[in-house]
């Protein structure tokens, strides 16, 4: 896919000019500069040469055929160079040109009528707005950057042209390569959906990054991102996450930033490796294009001092991985060969004074252990080091063996030869060790991913046109939320448990339907403008007699009216006690990205203060909602802790893929709550106490 | 020929939606239909006219033949409260006898608008209870039902004026009220012999204002097209939360108009994702092209004014309450509305009028 556009026999400038100030010289000098074989043709209005090489007036004045054309002139004629592209049979653009949705009003129009127009032709199209593209294995480089990226199997899309130059920039001197570089610009076609399935199985690419700033079909990107990452990690990196984050993002990209826990939980279920810094970012992109895949997550640290294997102890711990344990061989043989005061368990510290003979007879040891997955060599540079026969002990024992090898050196000055060798030998090293670590805690995030099964769903049955009907009275009377009576319907037609409960609109009606119901009973406010019931004294628990269920009713209306004496207040809500059990939220909030968002956490100060929630996006698959709910803090409270049984989780796993299934049928659900779902000890169920539902 | 006072005991409670309730179907059902407003509390002044506007609208709504000083014929103007404060009387009784004798003529039916209040009037010796009693026109009285409250006030309006009270129509009663008022509201006050003429549940598309409205209030510059300004607004929303909260918060309530600051695109985003039918930003500050974009494909409509949000909220939120009822999908709403609940056989029993 999208062969036109990476490995194309012939490319056509549009926009090449004879002047070197000019952005189309600079392209058609860069494809023409580095090695590209197949043929190029500069178009131009009148120059009959550019760059030594023959200019074309048009396209269509070219006798051969054209498999890729780069556009860059001015955004006004774009429309009718792509229609003579068009008609010329040409499969793939790279618009540079700006001048398009970025800039609003017309330009939305103009870049609306230029995807029309692409998608009528059947071509693809990568921009508009945006940098180029660069490969390097047809050594294509069309872009008007000023640098060609050294060869390498890191793919990389950006969302900005500018990240783009300045990596490249930045790559070069470290002698970081590329396979792919793109940059997405506008994304009016080809979106990051289409580059990670056209880089899906690339065997020029051992892992590839993007840096997003908006994604545009959530959906989409789950799904293909969760096919690729089975083969070829993606780590990406989002920008615009935190509050000030998603400000500056909006402005910039002019799209309502999807939601932090959308993000979370979409790099989660999709197999992407989130990337928080951009060092970050490299930082595991090096390790994934340098380094075999970890095949599980003991690891064995090698060092020459106890400081740095101390703290690279501490790291692996913290990051989930483990220090390996020596088999007696292993330990037997760093005996034998290593001084009296070395250290010959994990962490292996060869002593200040080690030079690469002792390296060897560590690093050698550790990368036999069958009880090691992973090595990181750390080394202080001291008095006796002889660094560059060290990095070459490195070099010998990592390569052609199944196990990945990183160091940090750590240090700069006396360092310089050495890390240059650790890089071309594609040793990944990283300046603190541990960087080193959680680069390795990540390689063996992915190796577990690739490793899951395949995802399971599960479905209930429901009264699907109940709630259908519901839904379509809600609508007709113009109102978006659910009443708390209607609510109940949706839930009890989704198979959830509910305590009896009725609206009463009088103290005598509360009497009676509590004697109906049975003492003692729960009374709650029920108005649509009061949404804390409970803070504001609207709910009474333990309701013993008639008398009580009379006063309760008025004080908890006088309290609901002077907390807001306009408030619409529907009546007083009287309700089975159920036992008490441990309070449990599940809520859903539709994201304009990636669709339902479902959370669950414990309910209570738990959610409020701790903010204790994981998000999952809807369709939840069983080893999901599993890993959603082991995933907040609080979970040791649900799994029972000193002697206290058990809660029922299976029950509330249940709860969640019920609602997943409820929001699944109707997308129309925007906002859904259910709090508290009181869950009892195991086996025993969970009820839904209170929910709230908004319609589109 | 039968007369009836719509009369109310505050104000904004739907009395001019009533009153063109009754005529058109009054006019439907054969009936040769007179209306007046005995007295206009609150009066327009255009350059070359001081006319109540409502009597104005409803005069041409039913292409009434009778001139508008015939109408609307006794203005409280400033001018005319300074007369009588300096002991100037005119009889305005007569004023009012005279334009309904000539209103009334060859009329089957004659439905009066009241004043808002049971005292406004009193100046002119026209208050509800005077204006009954001149005129011999039966009262309904016309309650929006928000408590039992609202009983005593009926109550006390039959303890003052006794038979001439006719009977009630309870508006705006909250879906969930409903049961409570027709099992027991409704009885209790036929016990007390005041028929129920019917209870119209709550409608926020009658409760809302149009853009064009707020706009007016407002001021400021209007971003986007004049006809999108015919949408109508139910509600008021406040953006001033953190983008990620702001979604949730915007989808409460459909229909409204989100104030938030120039500068916030976040919000405004947030916003236009959702029910909204206006975006006013405050502080002076244009919106950025991509929120432009966005409104004009979901055709909202964006007021900028240079008031900072508070006082912008507080200037929108003086029109709610005080509806308009001048647009015509909302006649014909509550229109719909009274045809389901009112019981029109019992009034036109209770006036004496035969279709």
């Amino acid at each position: 896919m999208l062969k036109a556009i990476f490995t194309p026999k012939s490319v056509a400038v549009i926009g090449a000019s004879p002047d070197p100030s000019r952005l189309g010289n600079r392209v058609l000098k860069n494809i023409l500069e580095h090695g590209y074989t197949g043929s190029v043709y500069p178009i131009h209005p009148t120059a009959t040469h550019v760059l030594e090489r023959t200019a074309y007036a048009s396209v269509l004045a070219v006798p051969d055929p054209i498999d890729l054309a780069v556009i860059v002139i001015p955004a006004q004629y774009v429309l009718g160079v792509v229609e003579e592209c068009g008609q010329k049979g040409v499969k793939g653009l790279v618009v540079i040109s700006a001048g398009f949705k970025e800039v609003g009003g017309a330009g939305k129009d103009l870049e609306h009528e230029l995807t029309e127009r692409v998608k009528h032709y059947g071509m693809r199209m990568i921009g508009p707005n945006c940098l180029g593209i660069i490969d390097t294995i047809s050594n294509l480089n069309a872009s008007f950057a000023a640098l060609m990226p050294e060869d390498g199997n890191i793919a990389f899309m950006s969302q900005s042209g500018a990240m783009c130059t300045a990596i490249l920039d930045w790559s070069k001197p470290q002698g970081i390569g590329f396979s792919r570089f793109v940059s997405l610009g506008n994304k009016a076609d080809v979106d990051e959906v289409a580059l990670l399935q056209a880089w899906n199985r690339d065997e020029h690419s051992k892992v590839i990054l993007a840096y997003l700033e908006s994604i545009s079909d959530g959906p989409g990107f789950i799904a293909t991102a969760r096919e690729v990452t089975k083969q070829t990690p993606v780590v990406a990196i989002k920008a615009g996450t935190t509050a000030a984050g998603t400000r500056a993002a909006s402005s910039h990209t002019g799209s309502l930033a999807g939601s932090e826990s959308a993000y979370e939980a979409a790099f989660a279920q999709s197999g992407i490796l989130r990337a928080h810094t951009m060092s970050e970012l490299f930082d595991l992109a090096l390790l994934f294009a340098y380094q075999p895949l970890i095949h599980g997550n003991r690891l064995a640290i090698v060092t020459n001092a106890g400081g740095p294997g101390i703290i690279a102890t501490d790291v692996v711990e913290r990051s989930g991985m483990q220090m390996a344990g020596f088999t007696a061989e292993t330990i037997e043989q760093l005996q034998a060969k290593l001084p009296a005061e070395a250290n010959v368990f994990n962490p292996i510290d060869v002593i200040g004074d080690a030079t690469s003979v002792r390296y060897r007879i560590a690093l050698e040891a550790a990368l036999a252990d069958p009880n090691v997955d992973g090595v990181v060599v750390l080394l202080t540079p001291q008095a006796q080091s002889d660094l560059i026969e060290t990095v070459q002990v490195i070099i010998d024992l990592s390569q052609d063996q199944p196990k990945p090898v990183t160091t940090s050196f750590m240090g700069g000055y006396s360092l310089g030869p050495a890390l240059a060798l650790l890089n071309q030998n594609r040793i990944p090293n990283y300046l603190f060790p541990e960087r080193a670590v959680q680069s390795l805690a990540a390689m063996y995030r992915q190796y577990t991913w690739s490793q899951r099964p395949e995802p399971e769903y599960r479905t209930f049955t429901a009264d699907r046109e109940r709630v259908r009907k519901l839904f379509a009275e809600v609508r007709a009377a113009g109102r978006v939320e659910l009443g708390e009576i209607e609510a109940r319907e949706v839930i009890e037609a989704y198979g959830m448990r509910l305590p009896q409960s009725h609206l009463a609109s009088s103290p005598d009606e509360a009497a009676q339907i509590a004697a109906k119901i049975g003492f003692p009973v729960v009374m709650k406010i029920s108005s649509p403008d009061i949404l804390h019931k409970s803070d504001i004294g609207g709910v009474k628990v333990g309701v013993a007699d008639a008398a009580q269920a009379r006063d309760t009713f008025e004080l908890i209306e006088y309290r609901a009216r002077k907390y807001s004496p306009d408030a619409r207040i529907w009546g007083v809500l009287v309700q089975e006690m159920v036992p008490k059990g441990r309070e449990v939220l599940v809520g859903v909030s539709r994201d304009p990205q990636f669709g339902p968002l479902i959370g669950v956490g414990m309910g209570g100060i738990y959610v409020e203060v701790l903010k204790d929630i994981a998000f999952r996006l809807a369709p939840i698959s069983t080893q999901e909602v599993r890993e959603q709910l082991r995933s907040i803090r609080t979970y040791p409270l649900l799994a029972g802790v000193r002697g206290e049984a058990p809660a029922d989780i299976a029950a509330i796993e249940e709860t969640v893929l019920r609602v997943n299934q409820l929001v699944t049928d109707f997308p129309e659900i925007v906002e859904m709550d259910i709090n508290p779902l009181v869950v009892h000890n195991e086996g025993e169920g969970a009820i839904v106490l209170d929910a709230r539902i908004i319609l589109q | 020929m039968a007369t009836l006072y719509v009369a109310s005991t505050e104000t904004f409670v739907g009395k001019s939606a009533v009153c063109i309730g009754l005529l058109r179907r009054m006019q439907q059902d054969g009936f040769n239909i007179g209306y007046m407003k005995p007295v206009s509390v609150s009066v327009t002044h255009t350059p070359d006219a001081v006319l109540d506007e409502d009597a104005a609208f409803i005069r041409d709504h039913f292409g009434l033949k009778e001139a508008l000083n015939q109408i609307a014929p006794v203005l409280i103007t400033p001018g005319v409260v300074e007369t009588i404060l300096r002991g100037n009387v005119q009889s305005y009784t007569r004023v009012l006898r005279d334009a309904y004798l000539n209103v009334s003529r060859g009329k089957d039916v004659v439905v009066l608008e009241g004043t808002n209040t049971w005292s406004e009037g009193a100046l002119v010796d026209l208050t509800a209870d005077q204006v009954t009693d001149l005129l011999e026109a039966p009262g309904l009285l016309v309650s929006r039902f928000t408590s039992t409250l609202n009983v005593d006030t009926i109550l006390s309006v039959q303890r003052y004026v006794g038979d001439r009270l006719l009977g009630v129509v309870l508006n705006q009663v909250e879906d969930p009220q409903r049961d409570f008022v027709q099992t027991r509201v409704a009885p209790f006050l036929e016990a007390r012999g005041i028929p129920v003429f019917g209870a119209l549940p709550h409608d926020s598309t009658l409760s809302g204002i149009s853009v064009e409205e707020l706009l007016e209030q407002l001021g400021g510059q209007l971003i986007g097209r004049r006809e999108w300004c015919a949408k109508t607004v139910e509600s008021l929303m406040i953006g001033a939360m953190g983008a990620e909260a702001s979604l949730s918060f915007f989808r409460r309530r459909a229909n409204k108009a989100v104030i938030t600051g120039g500068d916030r695109t976040d919000l405004q985003l947030a916003a236009l994702q959702t029910s909204t039918n206006a975006l006013v930003l405050t502080g002076n500050i244009k919106p950025s092209f991509q929120v432009i974009d966005k409104a004009e494909e979901r055709e909202v409509p964006i007021i900028v004014v240079a008031d900072d949000t508070l006082t912008a909220v507080d200037r929108a939120e003086n029109l709610f309450g005080r509806v308009r009822f001048r647009q015509a999908s909302k006649l014909t709403r509550f229109t719909e509305l009274l045809d389901a609940h009112f019981n029109f056989d019992r009034l036109y029993e209770a006036l004496g009028m035969q279709r």
